[in-house]
């Protein structure tokens, strides 16, 4: 087609042939263009660059879960693909900035996990392919059309978070019996945690249990809740899942000194001294995205590939923190949890 | 049977491997010795060479284990609280480890650093001439750099330097450092 355009500007005017080089121009970038963008990122000559976005202090256990799933899937880390991890270190505020830069940087795929970073990665691009490895309610918040056919840019796992919530509450009272008034301690922003918090407080009905939510403004506010546990006769804490305002670990500190329960969704709070967790398994869930990451490197569009869910539910105690709170455990809890710390 | 032979075959091809890389870990440079020349792709995306701030600024050099690994993570953060005290002694902080530029560019760009990070990947040649090379069954692949510190004067002749072994789990302060570099320019 070039060379056909070349000889016809041949008889042309010199202003006719500039055009037609313009033109012809035009279509070899065209064409290049297209030959990139069709190329599956599987097969281009460098890694993919998978840029992982989330408002945490590094790497989740999401991030090795994938990382560890694209390798039993046969890729090798820094020749097939490299994972960047884009922190924001609990500032929610941050995510959309550092997806701007994610894409300005030219990652080929963003890994987000939670709501808030799967929004802000929305926000900031409707070409690369997005994979979230934590989703709660993605249908209700607008980032999917359906589980069966996502139909933008994003798709990813669905952890059964909010469907859990109601049942991590009832783990938590069965555990102790004695169980009253929970707090639940979320960031004004986490938009998804306001839901969270409206089916927990069904659920508290139902359980005859007083849930306490409190959208906590910043860290101080939240800080100035949890120093009341005991004036605010609060006997069990639920922790929400983000990390804005660095809720979880402020949990963590504030129960472990007061003597108060905390039930987290995670089990890695649970290995780092809180009573217990109930929620799918987070590596599990990085593990399956994996799969979803190695179709579109071959090619797919993630509007064709259906959300996955993670049924791989895990209940762990902390036996130790439970004897320093002086908990003697139902049978039913022992017999019932996957994983004990010792 | 087969399966012994197997593990053989892998106890050796992991032997070689470490023999392989493990050949190029040479001793650490000595104080007094003039800091071999390099040059890298930075966490900027610009390449840094160490002579371009010969004459200039005095350089301390900071090898670090791996990105996104919290103690690594709290290591660089040190360094950054007390950047503008560097700064006044005229120091250019450099942070080196053999992970991949993109995964240094997002490790900067999270931690906000205001100094560069260097990658030394794929070839770990840096790595190895400063005599900071560590193997281990997880990294055998590629090698990881120890934890360690060479503070280079303006005249590119290794001043100071501090080899923590075994330092994945050490929080280096920043007050040695600092000491050595007053020190230096108060000779000067």
């Amino acid at each position: 087609m070039i060379a056909s355009t070349l000889r016809a500007a041949s008889g042309a005017t010199a202003v006719e042939r500039r055009t037609l080089s313009k033109l012809s121009l035009a279509a070899l970038l065209l064409v290049c263009g297209l030959l990139i963008c069709e190329t599956p990122l599987a097969k281009r000559d460098r890694p993919v660059l998978i840029g992982a976005l989330n408002a945490s202090w590094g790497p989740t256990p999401q991030v090795v879960g994938l990382r560890d799933g694209l390798r039993e899937l046969g890729y090798l880390e820094n020749e097939d693909f490299v994972i960047g991890v884009r922190f924001t270190q609990g500032d929610v505020s941050a995510l959309l900035g550092a997806a701007r830069q994610l894409v300005s940087d030219g990652v080929d795929i963003i890994l987000v996990d939670h709501e808030d970073s799967a929004q802000a990665a929305r926000q900031a691009t409707e070409r690369i392919p997005i994979v979230s490895s934590a989703l709660g309610d993605p249908v209700e918040q607008g980032l999917i059309q359906s589980f069966s056919r996502p139909g933008g840019n994003l798709t990813g796992v669905a952890d059964l978070h909010l469907e859990l919530g109601p049942k991590r509450l009832e783990v938590f009272r069965n555990m102790l019996p004695r169980l009253k008034r929970v707090l639940f301690l979320y960031s004004a922003t986490d938009r998804y945690a306001a839901t969270e918090a409206k089916a927990l407080q069904q659920a508290a009905r139902r359980l005859g249990v007083a849930l306490i939510a409190r959208a906590a403004q910043n860290e101080a506010d939240a800080q100035a809740v949890l120093a009341t546990l005991h004036a605010s006769k609060i006997d069990g804490v639920l922790a929400p899942r983000c990390c804005a305002l660095n809720l979880p670990d402020l949990i963590q500190q504030a129960t472990s000194r007061s003597g108060v329960p905390a039930m987290y969704e995670s089990g890695f709070w649970v290995d780092r001294g809180a009573l217990a967790s109930y929620g799918s398994d987070l590596y599990a869930s990085g593990h399956m995205a994996a799969r979803l990451v190695d179709k579109i490197m071959h090619g797919t569009d993630p509007a064709e590939i259906p959300v996955e869910v993670n049924r791989d539910v895990e209940f762990v105690v902390n036996l130790k923190t439970a004897r320093t709170l002086g908990l003697v455990l139902a049978p039913e809890t022992t017999y019932r949890a996957n994983r004990f710390v010792q | 049977m087969a399966f012994k032979r197997m593990q053989c075959f892998l106890v050796f091809a992991m032997c070689s491997i470490n023999a392989l890389i493990g050949g190029g870990a040479a001793m650490a440079l000595e104080v007094g010795e003039r800091a071999p020349d390099f040059s890298l792709p930075s966490s900027t995306g610009e390449k840094v060479t160490l002579s371009q701030f010969r004459g200039k600024q005095r350089v301390l050099l900071e090898f670090y284990g791996s990105d996104f690994a919290p103690v690594c993570g709290a290591n660089l953060s040190a360094r950054k609280a007390d950047y503008n005290k560097f700064q006044a002694l005229n120091v250019q902080i450099l942070g080196i480890s053999t992970n991949h530029p993109f995964s240094q560019k997002m490790f900067a760009e999270s931690l906000q650093l205001p100094y560069p990070l260097l990658s030394d990947f794929p070839d770990l040649k840096v790595t190895r001439l400063y005599g900071g090379l560590s193997l281990n069954a997880t990294y055998a692949r590629f090698g990881i750099a120890e934890r360690a510190f060479f503070l280079i004067d303006t005249d590119g002749v290794v001043r100071q330097r501090w080899l923590i072994k075994g330092g994945e789990e050490v929080i280096f302060p920043t007050e040695p450092l600092l000491k050595a570099v007053q020190e230096i320019a108060a000779k000067q």
